[in-house]
């Protein structure tokens, strides 16, 4: 009788340990605090929105946007191409869903940076090397992008090619928030569909 | 004293189990660069809580650290004993973590990039450090 409450007694004990033990569903940083901080804070963590508008002209399969505003704000105006994940669902849900094709690019943009910015060092800190932010967000692209004008009387090839990019990457971003939502999601869905097609090549 | 010593013996591979157990326990609670549950350490920037204005800032009579992360200063009238300058790499050095928990009141964080704030942010907090704010000139936003 004794034996059996000296052993009812030390379960007890260890099921209390292992009622303490963290869970593994409850995700924490993984990578190292300095390594991670430095990583960040690099020039080569953001790209700019005429790297984003020579992606979004190619139509590259290998990166994703992810348009981290609200819903509202993903209908009225958004890059072509890109996914919409609210900033509170991208934190509270398993980021995995979004980010966990290594082989694509993440592209976090926001209206201008803080929540894009906040998105990058959570989304590394879990391991996802493979995120960057769009510098200045949706603000920046469209005085980059959409108020481009050429006002000099010589152009270099460069700036010819710089230009052309951001005119078609412009005229692709006015067509799709020209359309009705209904037409837009259609479109977006047909952009991803065909670039599917094509990254298989010839069979 | 010898019915423990016979207690030990008996029961010396679960007791040594269960301190194995709270070891583990230890070791994966606290020695941990970054505390557990990523969720809940980012919540204040899901609720925009950890911003503050000049405004704000000035109406606290609290101890507060203002780190400056960059060259630029902001201009807040009577905190200038109170500004800490510092790279933003140097943060998380041993000297200036210590600095940053021992500190009563608010740390505030700023740089004239608030990339570099938010990115610092999100570290710090992720680390488990609670009183970290960012503070947000919105002054440069405005219309002339």
């Amino acid at each position: 009788m004794k034996i059996r409450k000296e052993f009812s007694a030390l379960l007890l004990l260890l099921s209390l340990i292992l009622a303490l033990l963290p869970l593994s569903a409850n995700r924490s940083f993984t990578a190292k605090p300095e390594k991670l901080l430095s990583d960040v804070l690099k020039e080569d963590a953001s790209v700019t929105v005429d790297q984003v508008a020579e992606f979004i002209v190619r139509e590259d399969s290998t990166y994703q946007l992810i348009d981290l505003r609200s819903p509202e704000q993903f209908r009225k105006q958004a890059i072509p191409g890109a996914v919409n994940i609210p900033y509170p669902e991208f934190i509270e849900k398993d980021p995995e869903t979004w980010l966990g094709n290594k082989n694509i690019i993440n592209i976090f943009y926001t209206t201008e940076d803080t929540e894009a910015d906040y998105a990058l060092v959570y989304a590394r800190g879990l391991g996802y090397d493979n995120s960057y932010v769009m510098e200045g967000g949706i603000t920046e692209w469209i005085t980059t992008v959409m108020e481009t004008k050429f006002t000099g009387d010589r152009i270099t090839a460069r700036e010819n090619a710089l230009f052309e990019t951001r005119r078609r990457a412009g005229e692709m971003f006015t067509e799709l928030n020209s359309l009705p939502d209904s037409l837009k999601t259609k479109f977006l869905e047909s952009k991803k569909f065909s670039a599917k097609k094509l990254d298989g090549g010839c069979e | 004293m010898v019915n423990q010593m016979k207690f030990l013996r008996q029961y010396w591979l679960i007791l040594s189990i269960i301190l194995l157990a709270v070891i583990l326990v230890l070791i994966r609670t606290y020695c941990h660069n970054f505390r557990y549950d990523a969720v809940r350490w980012a919540e204040p920037s899901v609720h925009g809580t950890n911003i503050l204005t000049k405004d704000q800032i000035v109406a606290m009579n609290s101890d507060i650290l203002l780190i400056t992360l960059g060259n630029e200063d902001p201009a807040i009238e009577n905190l200038q004993d109170k500004i800490l300058k510092l790279n933003p790499e140097s943060i998380i050095e041993k000297t200036n973590l210590s600095l940053i928990k021992k500190n009563k009141g608010p740390v505030i964080l700023f740089s004239d990039d608030n990339s570099v704030s938010a990115r610092v942010w999100m570290v710090l907090s992720e680390m488990g450090i609670k009183n970290v704010y960012i503070l947000r000139d919105d002054s440069k936003n405005e219309l002339p």
